[in-house]
């Protein structure tokens, strides 16, 4: 939820930021106004007693309530400037200092100099101002109370869609075909944000199957021209007036065709395989398998006169059957492509690995490049490069890990996976 | 024996019909929809040959449609490698057999020599060319009612050359045959000369002619000439 933290934060800061510096103006503002008012209060006092002087020409009489007070001071020859002052005053009732306002001018009557002065209570308008400040916080508190609700709860809720959303695009996958699941919100953005991706998951579905069909149609296309090619080979071969010399030329052609058809079939199994286009999984005995596959093998190592031997453990995991094939098939198939007469093969399978080790006359293949498309070791034309290429592809789909190391004289390969399959 | 090809490229069209017509075949053949519908509802094949690859999915259409005419006996589907979802749903409606492009047209010929042996004879077919019989049910060869003690290879060659006689076979045809292109090992030639010359060593031995007769390095002939 870090949006949620993120602007929570944002807006509680500013919300503080603003409501201090409204309520301290708040405060004043008020306080102004409230004093203005005592101000007014005062000076109508003050205009009372300058009438009464210059009506009577005597002070009027001084007065000691409790919101009011006037007093006249003899002033000698300092006159006062007119002023008005917050002071303190005792109060003999309440036996404590309260506060007043205090307008002090100064006055003249029967040829003596008085400086006179009017005290208003600020009590009052003290408690005005106090009552004021306390249920603005108070707002202030319920507000923030309120927002904080609103933050966790609703907003919540108000981005549950985007949330959906984020949950739908996590699980979608290509090979399902299923279309994102998207719920309907009436917020606009997240309107436009479904719709977008939407629009984005249906044109990579049909990317996609426009891509996989074109995979299989380009195999039907290169498979025809092929396939006419040998089958007038087949025919061209029965003529009996054919020389040696062109037998020879008949032979090479037909195996170029053979190479050909080779080399398509494998880029066309690594095409469908980076395509995620074998991703069943199913249960697969390997030792099992691997036995098969070593008896397919067996007749071929026979007349090779290949020491084989083979050290099986009980192993199942969990990968696609015709990537399974392949895989094996491919590792038997280089131990003995790159062996000689006499040679060494070793297979070892555990509940963890699969190991092949074959004795060769290729010395140590570089490690790094071994995997890549079309590296061969030497210009053999018996194998086209991609063997190694399409088991690390197939190793890659099915979550297991390639290695190569080259030890005593003899090449090894090494299929790793977890066995919590 | 009525054979129906039905194959939208002509060429191949062309190479499978000559091919088949040596070994004493009717041949007809459909390149289209259409055609090959009329065909089927005017005449009975012991042997249909279909590229389920035609276009516009028709390939598959025609197979459901000799399936629902009950028509679906000793149908051969021609497919293109890898794209297994046509092959499996050939076969689910079915298909009695599939060859996958490219093929060698003595594969050809040994597919549908056993599809009809299965449809006419239910499997149970003796083979018979001059003193040498192969019992298919039982998968023994014999030379003048003696059995031959052969591997499963090499009766699995005899059969493929008795089945082919009298055509030029290539090597990598022979290596397709017995290990299927998986193996890729058909380019060790040297292995398919060791089982056809035990073979011919085994023939001999009975007394038999010399009918494996290699063609210039290139492929092998099972004549009786």
């Amino acid at each position: 939820m870090k949006l949620l933290n993120k602007y929570s934060r944002v807006h509680v800061i500013t919300a503080c930021i603003v409501l201090l510096i409204s309520s301290v103006s708040y405060y004043f503002i008020i306080q102004n106004i409230l004093l203005k008012q005592i101000d007014k209060d005062l000076k109508v006092e003050e205009q009372e007693i300058l009438d009464y002087i210059h009506a009577n020409n005597s002070l009027p009489q001084a007065s000691d309530y409790r919101h009011q007070q006037i007093r006249f001071v003899k002033s000698g020859e300092n006159i006062q400037d007119r002023e008005i002052t917050n002071t303190m005053e005792f109060d003999e009732r309440e036996k404590e200092y309260e506060p007043f306002r205090r307008l002090s001018f100064p006055v003249t009557a029967n040829n003596q100099h008085y400086t006179a002065s009017v005290y208003k209570s600020r009590v009052e308008t003290e408690d005005l101002l106090r009552l004021i400040m306390i249920v603005t916080a108070l707002i202030f508190i319920i507000l923030s109370a309120v927002m904080f609700i609103i933050n966790r709860f609703v907003l919540g809720k108000l981005w549950q869609p985007f949330f959906n959303t984020l949950s739908e695009l996590r699980t979608f996958n290509l090979q399902n075909k299923k279309r994102l699941n998207l719920t309907k919100s009436t917020i606009d953005e997240f309107e436009e944000l479904n719709s977008s991706v939407s629009q984005m998951t249906d044109k990579i579905s049909n990317e996609y199957e426009t891509l996989k069909a074109f995979t299989d149609n380009a195999s039907h296309e290169i498979q025809t021209p092929i396939a006419i090619i040998q089958s007038k080979l087949d025919l061209l071969i029965q003529d009996e007036a054919i020389t040696e010399k062109q037998s020879k030329i008949l032979q090479a052609v037909y195996d170029a065709i053979q190479r050909l058809n080779r080399l398509n079939t494998s880029l066309l199994l690594l095409a469908k395989i980076e395509n995620k286009q074998y991703a069943a999984f199913h249960k697969i005995n390997l030792k099992k398998k691997t036995e098969e596959k070593i008896a397919d093998f067996n007749e071929l190592w026979q007349a090779n006169k290949f020491e084989v031997s083979c050290t099986l453990k009980d192993s199942i995991i969990l990968m696609n059957y015709e990537l399974a094939d392949i895989l094996i098939n491919n590792l038997l198939s280089n131990a003995t492509k790159h062996n000689y007469n006499g040679g060494k093969i070793l297979i070892s399978l555990t509940e963890y690995h699969l190991m092949i080790t074959n004795t060769s006359n290729e010395p140590l293949l570089n490690e790094e490049k071994i995997f890549q498309r079309f590296y061969k070791p030497s210009q053999s034309k018996e194998n086209n490069g991609l063997g190694l290429s399409i088991i690390k592809q197939i190793c890659d789909a099915s979550d297991m890990i390639a290695t190569y190391y080259f030890n005593e004289e003899k090449h090894n390969f090494k299929i790793q996976w977890n066995s919590n399959r | 024996m009525k054979i129906l090809i039905i194959e939208d490229e002509k060429e191949l069209c062309k190479s499978i019909v000559s091919y088949l017509r040596e070994e004493s075949y009717v041949c007809e053949t459909a390149s289209d929809y259409h055609t090959a519908i009329s065909k089927i509802s005017l005449y009975d094949y012991d042997c249909i040959l279909l590229d389920i690859t035609l276009p516009d999915g028709n390939g598959l259409h025609l197979l459901k449609h000799l399936k629902e005419d009950g028509k679906i006996d000793g149908v051969l589907i021609i497919s293109a490698k890898n794209s297994v979802d046509d092959r499996v749903e050939g076969l689910k409606l079915g298909a009695d057999d599939y060859l996958t492009k490219p093929f060698h047209m003595s594969e050809l010929s040994a597919r549908i020599a056993a599809i009809i042996r299965r449809k006419n004879f239910e499997g149970n077919i003796i083979i018979r060319l001059n003193e040498i019989t192969i019992d298919t049910n039982a998968r023994i060869a014999f030379y003048d009612e003696t059995p031959l003690d052969l591997t499963k290879k090499e009766y699995q060659l005899l059969l493929y050359f008795i089945t082919n006689k009298e055509r030029v076979i290539s090597k990598n045809a022979i290596a397709e045959h017995l290990w299927g292109d998986e193996m890729d090992m058909a380019d060790n030639y040297d292995f398919i000369y060791t089982h056809i010359k035990n073979l011919r060593k085994k023939l001999l031995e009975k007394g038999s002619n010399d009918y494996l007769k290699s063609v210039y390095g290139m492929g092998y002939k099972f004549t009786g000439k």
